[in-house]
Order: C-alpha cells, then sequence, then structure tokens
C-alpha cells in the first residue's frame, strides 16, 4: 500500500483536511492532552481582560504583575512510555517566574513546553494563546518571554493558580514528560 | 475499546501552530492533539479496525512496523474523552 493509499480509507469529505495533516510531518507519538474547562466562565475570561490593557494581538498585556496568589508551584512529570520522571518547581519573584527542572542522573534536559487553555476574547472562541517554550532547564519566565508566546505572565500565573496549566519536557534521549503544575501552599 | 471505533460526528478541529485543538461544547473539554492523534481520529470511520488503523498509521509514515502499543492507548484514551465511540 503506498502513502497515498492511505487518504482513500477516509471518508472523501475528510481527504483534503487529512492531506494537511501528514504533508511535510514525521511519525511522532501520538498525543493528547485534555482539559476540563470548568470554572473558566465568560465572565473570567473577560476579567483578565479588563483587568488590563489589551496589545493588538488580543492577548492581555500589563507592565507590572498584579497578580496575587500561590507564589510557589510544582508539577511532576512522568513519561508513560518509559517510566522516566522528573519534577518542576516554579516560583514567583517581583516580575518574573523562576523556574527549574530537576531530572533523574542520567536524563538531560533538552527543552519543555508550557500549554495554557485560555478562551478567546469572546469567550468561547478557544486559541492556544498560552504557550511558553524554555529552552534551559532553569531559568525565569518575564514578561518579555510570555508576551513572546502571545500570553501575559499575569494570566499565566492565574492560570497555573486553577490547576490548569500542563507542562511537557523533553529530554536529550527523546523522551517525552507531562504533568500538571500545581500551586504548592 | 470498540473493536471499529467511530468518530463522533460534528467535531470542528481547528488547526494551531504545533497542532490541532478540539473544543467539545457539550462536555465543556478542550482537546489538543499532535498530527498523530489526528489522523488516527481521522481514520475511525467504523469501518476500520484497531490494528488496521496502525497498519495505515504505519504506511502513511513509512515505519517498519505499525505502531499498536500506541494506536491503541490512543484510541482507549479517545473513547474515555468521548471523541470515538
Amino acid at each position: 500500500m503506498a502513502p497515498e493509499d492511505v487518504l482513500s480509507s477516509v471518508d472523501e469529505s475528510r481527504r483534503e483536511f487529512l492531506k494537511k495533516v501528514i504533508g511535510g510531518t514525521v511519525f511522532a507519538v501520538p498525543l493528547m492532552v485534555s482539559f476540563s474547562m470548568d470554572g473558566l466562565s465568560l465572565d473570567e475570561a473577560e476579567a483578565v481582560h479588563i483587568s488590563n490593557q489589551t496589545n493588538n494581538a488580543g492577548a492581555p498585556f500589563c507592565s507590572n504583575l498584579s497578580y496575587v496568589g500561590p507564589k510557589e508551584f510544582a508539577a511532576y512529570l512522568f513519561s508513560d512510555e518509559t517510566r522516566v520522571h522528573a519534577r518542576a518547581h516554579f516560583k514567583v519573584s517581583r516580575d518574573r517566574l523562576n523556574y527549574e527542572f530537576k531530572l533523574p542522573n542520567g536524563v538531560l534536559f533538552d527543552s519543555a513546553d508550557i500549554l495554557v487553555p485560555l478562551a478567546g476574547a469572546a469567550g468561547f472562541s478557544i486559541s492556544w494563546n498560552g504557550r511558553v517554550f524554555l529552552q534551559e532547564r532553569k531559568g525565569a519566565i518575564d514578561e518579555e518571554t510570555t508576551l513572546v508566546n502571545l500570553c501575559a505572565l499575569n494570566s499565566l500565573l492565574e492560570e497555573m493558580a486553577t490547576g490548569q496549566v500542563t507542562v511537557t519536557l523533553f529530554t536529550s534521549g527523546g523522551d517525552t514528560l507531562r504533568g500538571m503544575i500545581q500551586p504548592v501552599y | 475499546m470498540t473493536e471499529c471505533p467511530k468518530r463522533i460526528d460534528g467535531l470542528e478541529i481547528n488547526q494551531v501552530e504545533d497542532g490541532f485543538i478540539i473544543y467539545q461544547p457539550e462536555r465543556d473539554r478542550v482537546h489538543y492533539l499532535n498530527h498523530t492523534a489526528v489522523l488516527i481520529l481521522e481514520m475511525c470511520n467504523g469501518r476500520n479496525s484497531s490494528s488496521e488503523i496502525a497498519r495505515l498509521v504505519q504506511t502513511a509514515y513509512g515505519l517498519s512496523d505499525p505502531p499498536e502499543k500506541e494506536v491503541n492507548e490512543i484510541l482507549a484514551k479517545m473513547q474515555d474523552e468521548g471523541l470515538t465511540q
């Protein structure tokens, strides 16, 4: 069977879409991360925008941290495939969020992704504007970092406080570890 | 798990920079899928078994073996989340 024959196994109406999905990609372990949107109501989504200025991209914008909530967070990261585990620690410090990943001996950090499900300005359209890509095992996320990724640091912290934020760590050995960021009280 | 899983009708799949987002308003759930997971979801037409889907994924990506374990795991999760039946 040729790769293009794969398309014949799906309904005709979906073939064009599937061509785009497959086109130019290589196999990756199938990944699905699901979130409940409970607690993120229209009122709350709008409140983020009301309490801050808004930039052109529609992401909340603020020049100072107005966030009030837990100052420390942690995530337990785990790979279902290889059972490798790690821990991430986050601490708010003035205008930045310091972070550090702790990995077992012999496991090396490659990069990490923080993913925040945020409601769009209308409250119904879902946008993935809370992605922060980390290239260092230890460092700080400041407003510049988050705005580059179309997410304000205030919003990131507010979502972290509700336990809605996931972190994915990629090791240099090819493992993918995932976990939810939770406040430390 | 259903022998020949079928994708739920009416799912709205939105492409984002590094994957795909599905929002289920009736369950108030949002799902992020990478391209392999979306391909597998699209193969869920009620006619393909999990083994056939694994073989199709093998063909699509030119793999040496069908990724049956990975396919079974993601299919179970999709069923749990109500994306397939």
